[in-house]
């Protein structure tokens, strides 16, 4: 018997003893209600493609739909009209492909900026990554000037000036001596620098430039195609792997950089890596969808209040709960007031806002 | 002699002074000697052509396909004859538009109301079946009960201008597209549907006017158009023509901004600056560079010292909803009491005006309408035998085919005398 630090209190220390069945009990229960969380999130995430490829404006039934989708594969077996094609191989599936690929990159991105700064604040967003793709955008449609021409002009300057946002924080995280807070308080620095460059330029525009250079910054899936969901896709698919091969010294990261790097973890090398990925992976998003700011913040808070802060789940259930949001969102922001298409970067955040706040009231804080 | 019968003097002087001229090379795929009408006149161009006598043009290959041959004469007298299955057109993009003949519908992606004025007075509004949503819902700033009544029955939203949606255009699926938003409307995305980027602005709007006649097969009524509007533009400039530079009123011009702490002036290339040095006055914004807009405060303003100042103001304050001067008084009569403006001449001379930003700015016949209240403005004695209020009913009645009456609506304020 022992006595307990509570008055009058006292247990046998037998009680206390666990079997190791029951660890490992305990332990595979964990671990399946995780994969259970990631493979009800696919399920989801395939409703919701479902749910935004059979709603829209074009006068087409659902069965039409799913007739001109399969048509292409078994075209012997299904028959679809001109407006059922177009309408789904032209419009609806590019917007869904591109909002999966943008809420993944997105989620993932924000997931991994959190764990290695350390600050559930950060998010490609915060850290002025996207406020550089603005800044280019807004160079290339105001003043007209870009790294490449053409139709590329306006892509082209937004990767490369959220590219260049995070080969500065990349550049300051090198530094001897730099901490996540450096990181996060640059990253700030910069959002605000590229804001205010690109008030400046629109300031002196032309005033349809300014609306087109606004309106870009908005996010939306608008300017989907399926060339632009091959390259941001494949950078994404390159991506994902590499981040996932960190989610173990994740997992280390989470228990503090002195425990890490006790284990035998280069932290800083680990900070580099992950956000020259992440750069890559935000850069061949924005550029093409514009801000779409809530995803990389609130996917993967919402999943790791469901599912804790293994990396190894985390990373991409975070990535899934990002593309739940963005094509969910679309669904809502192509159908709630037709024919006008609300940008999904607005819907984005008014419908994971609340829900964020819900799961933080629910769950209490301490989470993180 | 009244107004009316020296407004008609005046049109039949400049019709002819106006008929000699060639001010613009009509950019469809036929017009092989690059003028501003496709006629016999290029079958020999394109004789010549083919005999190796004259020079290729950029519209030689009026099939598009290539080569100069007799193919593109045939084409060439298929379109004179109005019986042309394909019109090649040159857009705004640069694009060769292939446009299949007749055109019988069109949707208008549209930011401006100067792209649809043209397609109207040229006979074609019974044609349209979709349109932006800002001139058919309430609240819209092209929304109007009075100036476009035919939109807002029988035609089709097909969502905001920036956002469109694509699957409602596919559902119309009309014969074109024309946009002046080209920036805003992905041609992939209605890919069986020809897409033609074509603004009208007051630089282009005869040509535009023209290229709009051949693409909906309104030659003639597209060609009186703009005689129509040439007369009252050569009537305009020659009555300003011996005023020197030094004598010009200096005029100076904003949008009316509601907390009237700043201004904003459009550049000397821009379409606002355009219409006040057509209407004879000096434009104060010259020395800003390029189309665009700058914003400066009210020192600006005043250090400069304009003789007139022209305010646009929109939907609430001047339009053709607008029966009552109410708003449009307490604005200059506000803007007149402001002490810091009491020593411009402008203002102790009482010498601003507003005028409707939607309707009659910068546009095509609009903007022409325009520089004429702005030069009746600007020289109310050299201009006292134009009734600026009938041009502007016979551009409504005539060429917009409307029955409204404009000295009841307030599209400019206040009137000139």
């Amino acid at each position: 018997m022992v006595d307990s630090p509570r008055k009058g209190v006292s247990m046998n220390l037998s009680e206390l003893e666990i079997s190791d069945e029951e660890i490992l009990n305990s332990y595979q229960k964990y671990m399946g209600r995780k994969a259970i969380f990631i493979v009800s999130s696919i399920l989801v995430l395939v409703l919701a493609a479902g749910l935004a490829g059979s709603m829209g404006q074009a006068k087409i039934t659902i069965w039409d739909g799913y007739a001109a989708f399969f048509a292409k594969f078994f075209p012997n077996y299904f028959s679809s009209s001109w407006l059922a094609e177009t309408t789904i191989w032209n419009l609806r599936l590019p917007r869904i492909a591109l909002g999966i690929i943008a809420g993944i990159g997105l989620g993932i991105a924000g997931c991994i900026m959190q764990g290695i700064l350390k600050n559930p604040l950060a998010s490609p967003y915060t850290l002025g990554i996207s406020a550089g793709a603005s800044f280019g955008a807004s160079l290339a449609i105001i003043g007209g000037a870009g790294l490449v021409g053409g139709d590329y002009l306006i892509i082209g300057n937004a990767f490369a000036f959220s590219l260049l946002v995070s080969l500065i924080i990349i550049g300051f995280a090198a530094r001897r001596g730099a901490t996540p807070e450096t990181m996060v308080l640059v990253g700030i620095a910069i959002l605000y620098i590229f804001s205010a460059a690109t008030t400046l330029l629109q300031y002196f525009g032309e005033e349809t430039a300014v609306v087109q250079a606004v309106f870009w910054s908005v996010g939306s899936l608008d300017r989907a195609s399926w060339s632009k969901v091959l390259i941001a896709g494949s950078v994404v698919a390159l991506s994902i792997p590499l981040l996932m091969m960190k989610s173990w010294d994740m997992n280390l990261l989470t228990s503090g950089d002195d425990s890490a790097r006790s284990l035998g973890v280069n932290v800083n090398r680990i900070r580099i890596f992950t956000m020259a990925i992440i750069s890559l992976m935000v850069s061949s998003i924005v550029c093409f969808t514009g801000t779409i700011g809530f995803i990389g913040l609130v996917a993967p808070h919402i999943t790791r209040i469901i599912i804790g802060t293994d990396y190894r789940y985390l990373i991409p259930a975070s990535g899934i709960v990002g593309a739940i949001l963005v094509v969910g969102s679309d669904v809502i922001s192509r159908n709630v007031i037709p024919p006008i298409i609300i940008p999904v970067g607005v819907i984005t955040a008014f419908m994971g806002g609340p829900l964020f706040l819900y799961l933080i009231m629910k769950r209490r804080m301490g989470y993180f | 002699m009244n107004k009316h019968a020296s407004v008609l003097l005046t049109v039949i002087f400049f019709t002819a002074l106006s008929a000699s001229a060639v001010s613009y090379t009509l950019q469809i795929f036929g017009n092989a000697n690059m003028d501003e009408i496709i006629d016999d006149a290029d079958i020999s161009y394109l004789e010549k052509v083919i005999k190796g006598e004259a020079d290729n043009t950029k519209f030689s290959d009026a099939n598009n396909d290539g080569t100069v041959d007799e193919k593109d004469i045939d084409q060439v007298q298929n379109i004179i004859d109005g019986t042309e299955e394909i019109l090649v057109v040159f857009d705004d993009t640069a694009r060769s538009v292939e446009i299949p003949e007749p055109v019988k519908s069109f949707v208008y992606h549209g930011h401006n109301s100067y792209v649809y004025e043209t397609v109207r007075a040229i006979g074609v509004s019974d044609r349209i079946i979709g349109i932006t949503d800002r001139f058919v819902t309430p609240g819209g700033n092209r929304y109007s009960k009075t100036y476009f009544p035919e939109l807002l029955s029988n035609v089709e939203s097909v969502g905001e201008l920036q956002t469109v949606n694509y699957e409602v255009v596919n559902n119309l699926n009309p014969d074109v597209v024309l946009t002046d938003a080209r920036e805003y409307y992905d041609h992939t995305k209605t890919p069986d549907t020809p897409v033609i980027a074509l603004d009208v602005n007051i630089t282009n709007s005869k040509e535009a006017a023209m290229r709009y006649g051949y693409i909906f097969g309104k030659v003639s009524e597209a060609k009186e158009y703009v005689d129509w509007s040439t007369e009252i533009e050569n009537m305009i400039s020659e009555k300003i023509k011996d005023i020197p530079e030094s004598e010009r009123p200096l005029a100076y011009f904003s949008g009316y901004d509601l907390d009237r702490t700043k201004f904003s002036v459009p550049g000397t290339d821009s379409y606002r600056a355009v219409m006040i040095k057509n209407a004879g006055g000096r434009y104060m914004g010259d020395e800003i560079k390029g189309t665009g807009s700058q914003s400066v405060d009210a020192e600006w303003v005043i250090a400069r010292n304009p003789d007139v100042i022209f305010f646009s103001a929109g939907n609430s304050v001047l339009g053709y909803d607008i029966y009552s001067p109410k708003n449009a008084t307490e604005a200059i009569d506000e803007f007149l009491k402001r002490p810091e403006f009491a020593d411009v001449e402008a203002v102790k001379n009482k010498q601003v005006y507003m005028i409707s930003h939607p309707y009659i700015l910068c546009g095509g016949a609009s903007g022409l309408i325009g520089s004429l209240y702005y030069a009746k403005w600007l020289y109310p004695d050299l201009f006292k035998d134009i009734d600026v209020q009938e041009v502007h009913q016979e551009f409504v009645s005539k060429f917009q085919h409307l029955d409204l009456d404009v000295n009841k609506c307030i599209s400019a304020y206040p009137l000139p005398e």
